[in-house]
């Protein structure tokens, strides 16, 4: 489990959506609700949440189905005494290599490629994905941020929407780059700045895609991030992780790759080849 | 306009994104309907939706509601679309658990859970392309591969399963492909019309297709075949196959072959086809002599591209005089030698060919090539490399001219014209500090409707001091005359 959920929460939660991934519950159905994400599979942790192991996944998703089935409320309490591991999901430390963000450019521009097509502009993720390098160039170079943080707030397709994803993404790697000494004091301030912005604004995205922007603001990312943000030390995992992503929803895996990569590579790790760890 | 907008708003309602992707897809596949909208009712999205008129004025929809939006060409299309879309949600709704995020591992997984997939996009390392090559042909898709290092044997027998089953295989090391429309890897957004292209060379299927879409002629399809198709090899297995498919088509009026020089027995057999195709074709086969037989040969790209515009009555609007008119007033540089630092290989071939032709002697690098990309991202991709080495040609006291191309157009980088003007401004500032001239000579290969904007890139360009010409063929002759001159520009 996610070492911030909130155990006086989980007496009376409702089913929001059952998944293969994942199953959202809530603890409420107005104003600004808590989310529990639950997640099977190498979906993975996620901020907030609960992670079911492969063992009882099949059991739990089948009670979570009937329970939906029958409009019936959920009280996960009993499961915090067989939770077996809190997970900080706070990004570690972490390397930064140029031939690491190379590959990783190079295999996403293969897996937009071998993307779907959008079925019409309000489901393309392409606008929102280009916005990902000016977002990251504004924090590391002194910018503007906040124009570009509303036109990708809540855009896109997807129930996090492309444009939350890819800002999700950005301070994903501007984290990792901050941690790798790639920042000067400046650009760290413009992060926590950058922070401040995303918590202002996340009322104008979804629910879920709110609970995702808050906990990135606080630091906290699902470990897909966490995989993402790993490639970029390391070129022999890459390809592979990023291609991985290109299966993550029909464009969230991509859309945030495009986030973490644009950041990663605002910062400049080619001019400085190997970053270690500040 | 007449169209039928309506919309259906789902409160609280959330879905897997790939459900709504295939739903959405597949209600815009029902005769009559012209676009169709899944997306979460956040206020970006309405404004998205609103800036392209699919928001209907008459709902007030909550972020957290979906929205499903459909304009059609009639009421009755517009329903059967918006009933199809919430018969998909209201499944989900009242069996959770049995609908789930689609991923398949295989390509015969993801053809078992859609209908109407006509083609395979495959870029998995050359290794593994084979095998899902094969399958997907064997699966009765046509194939894209953008993969490379695929082993000429595997693609000779990839390419004769693919032409006993009618079905394409665009490469391996397919760069570009624009099929009904549908873009595929590096390609421009081209006005559709009466030309089919088929490729063996992916810019120049670009710079040609991009030329004849300035003259206002557009495009029916691109097919690319892979590099290697023209080979005594292969032996044009896929360029025949393509060829008879367009051939095929009533839609298409006009074919242009484009390719490096094929093996010399092959190109006799295909140019034999293209002679009997029934309808007028013109071979671009670089390097080659000009000639005017059962087909026009033409031995550059822009050449060819003419040759297709003047089949078709029109002609390509090269405008040189303007970028000529740039230079009024300036010195040209006492260096004459040439350095072509290009993205796009036939691009880089093309300008060999023109400098040739013209007795010049230079050294054009394709910076796409494996040489120049081993650990990096290919420099339309990724334009930096590139860059570096344009700045550095200030500090060349021999260099007194560089050629460069800017390819624009869905897979290249967002906006590649500022990282090059950027380095065209610091080289010539570089020279000038030395007291010697230096002139940045180069075209855009784009169109208007391109992501990146071809104006737009093209005024990056020019106010950097770069000389932009309307194509690569027209900048590399400007380099050869500048070369061979000895005088200042009076103009």
């Amino acid at each position: 489990m996610s070492d911030d959920v909130d155990w006086s929460l989980v007496h009376d939660l409702h089913i929001v959506h059952v998944g293969q991934s994942g199953t959202l519950l809530s603890n409420g159905t107005s104003g600004d609700p808590v989310l529990v994400p639950l997640t099977f599979g190498d979906r993975g942790l996620v901020p907030g949440g609960l992670h079911v192991s492969p063992a009882d996944a099949p059991s739990v998703r089948a009670a979570l189905s009937c329970a939906a089935g029958k409009g019936r409320r959920v009280d996960l309490a009993a499961w915090r005494s067989v939770a077996n591991a809190s997970v900080d999901l706070r990004l570690p430390a972490a390397l930064i290599s140029g031939a690491a963000v190379d590959a990783f450019a190079v295999s996403l521009r293969h897996v937009v490629l071998a993307g779907p097509v959008a079925p019409s502009p309000a489901m393309d993720p392409s606008a929102q994905r280009r916005l990902a390098g000016p977002l990251a160039a504004a924090v590391v170079d002194g910018g503007d941020t906040f124009p570009l943080l509303a036109e990708l707030v809540g855009a896109g397709p997807g129930s996090t929407p492309a444009g939350d994803d890819v800002v999700v993404g950005v301070l994903a790697g501007l984290g990792v780059a901050g941690s790798a000494g790639l920042l000067d004091p400046d650009a760290q301030e413009r992060v926590g700045e950058l922070r401040i912005q995303v918590l202002r604004i996340s009322a104008q995205t979804t629910s879920l895609s709110r609970h995702d922007l808050r906990a990135a603001a606080d630091g906290r990312f699902c470990e897909r991030v966490h995989r993402l943000v790993g490639a970029l030390a390391d070129e022999t995992t890459a390809t592979r992780i990023v291609a991985q992503a290109g299966g993550w929803g029909a464009t969230s895996g991509v859309d945030l790759a495009h986030g973490v990569h644009a950041a990663s590579r605002a910062a400049r790790p080619g001019s400085v080849g190997l970053a270690r760890v500040a | 306009m007449t169209d039928q907008l309506s919309a259906r708003v789902f409160a609280k309602l959330y879905r897997d994104s790939v459900t709504l992707m295939a739903l959405a897809s597949a209600a815009q596949r029902i005769e009559g309907v012209v676009q169709v909208g899944a997306v979460m009712a956040t206020p970006a999205n309405l404004a998205i939706l609103r800036e392209s008129a699919m928001l209907p004025s008459d709902i007030t929809p909550a972020p957290d509601d979906l929205l499903i939006v459909v304009r059609a060409a009639d009421e009755a299309s517009a329903e059967e679309a918006l009933s199809l879309v919430e018969a998909g949600l209201t499944s989900a709704e009242s069996a959770p658990g049995t609908v789930t995020e689609v991923r398949p591992a295989t390509v015969r997984e993801g053809l078992s859970r859609d209908v109407g997939l006509t083609v395979a996009a495959v870029s998995t390392p050359g290794t593994y392309a084979p095998v899902v090559v094969e399958q997907a042909l064997r699966s009765g898709l046509h194939v894209f591969c953008f993969s490379d290092n695929v082993p000429v044997e595997d693609e000779i027998r990839l390419k004769q399963l693919a032409v006993s089953s009618g079905r394409l295989l665009m490469g391996p090391d397919c760069g570009t492909a624009v099929l009904d429309g549908v873009p595929l890897g590096f390609a421009n957004v081209l006005r559709p019309g009466p030309v089919a292209i088929v490729a063996a060379s992916g810019t120049g299927a670009q710079e040609v297709s991009c030329l004849l879409d300035a003259a206002g002629i557009g495009v029916a399809q691109v097919i690319g075949v892979g590099g290697r198709d023209l080979t005594a090899e292969v032996g044009g297995l896929m360029t025949n196959l393509a060829l008879d498919l367009v051939s095929a088509d009533p839609e298409v009026a006009a074919v242009v072959l484009v390719s490096k020089p094929p093996a010399q027995a092959v190109a006799a057999q295909v140019l034999d086809r293209l002679a009997s195709l029934g309808r007028p074709a013109v071979a671009c086969l670089l390097g080659e002599d000009d000639t005017d037989g059962p087909v026009a040969v033409r031995g550059t790209l822009e050449g060819g591209a003419a040759a297709v515009a003047h089949l078709l009555g029109g002609a390509l609007d090269l405008d040189e005089g303007s970028a000529a008119d740039a230079l009024t007033g300036l010195n040209l540089p006492t260096a004459r030698g040439i350095l072509g630092l290009y993205t796009g290989g036939t691009l880089a071939s093309e300008t060999k060919v023109i400098l040739r032709r013209a007795g010049v002697t230079a050294q054009v690098l394709d910076l796409g090539d494996d040489e120049y990309t081993a650990g990096r991202p290919h420099p339309m991709i990724d334009p930096a490399a590139r860059a570096d080495r344009v700045a550095a040609t200030g500090g060349r006291s021999d260099i007194g001219l560089v050629l460069v191309d800017l390819v624009l157009g869905h897979g290249s980088a967002d906006d590649p014209a500022t990282p090059l003007a950027e380095a065209a401004t610091r080289a010539i500032q570089d020279a000038r500090t030395d007291g010697r001239e230096l002139l940045v000579i180069g075209s855009v290969c784009g169109t208007s409707a391109d992501p990146q904007g071809r104006d737009g890139q093209r005024r990056i360009l020019e106010d950097a001091g770069v000389v932009v010409f309307a194509s690569n063929a027209a900048a590399a002759r400007f380099a050869a005359e500048i070369a061979t001159s000895t005088a200042e520009v009076q103009k």
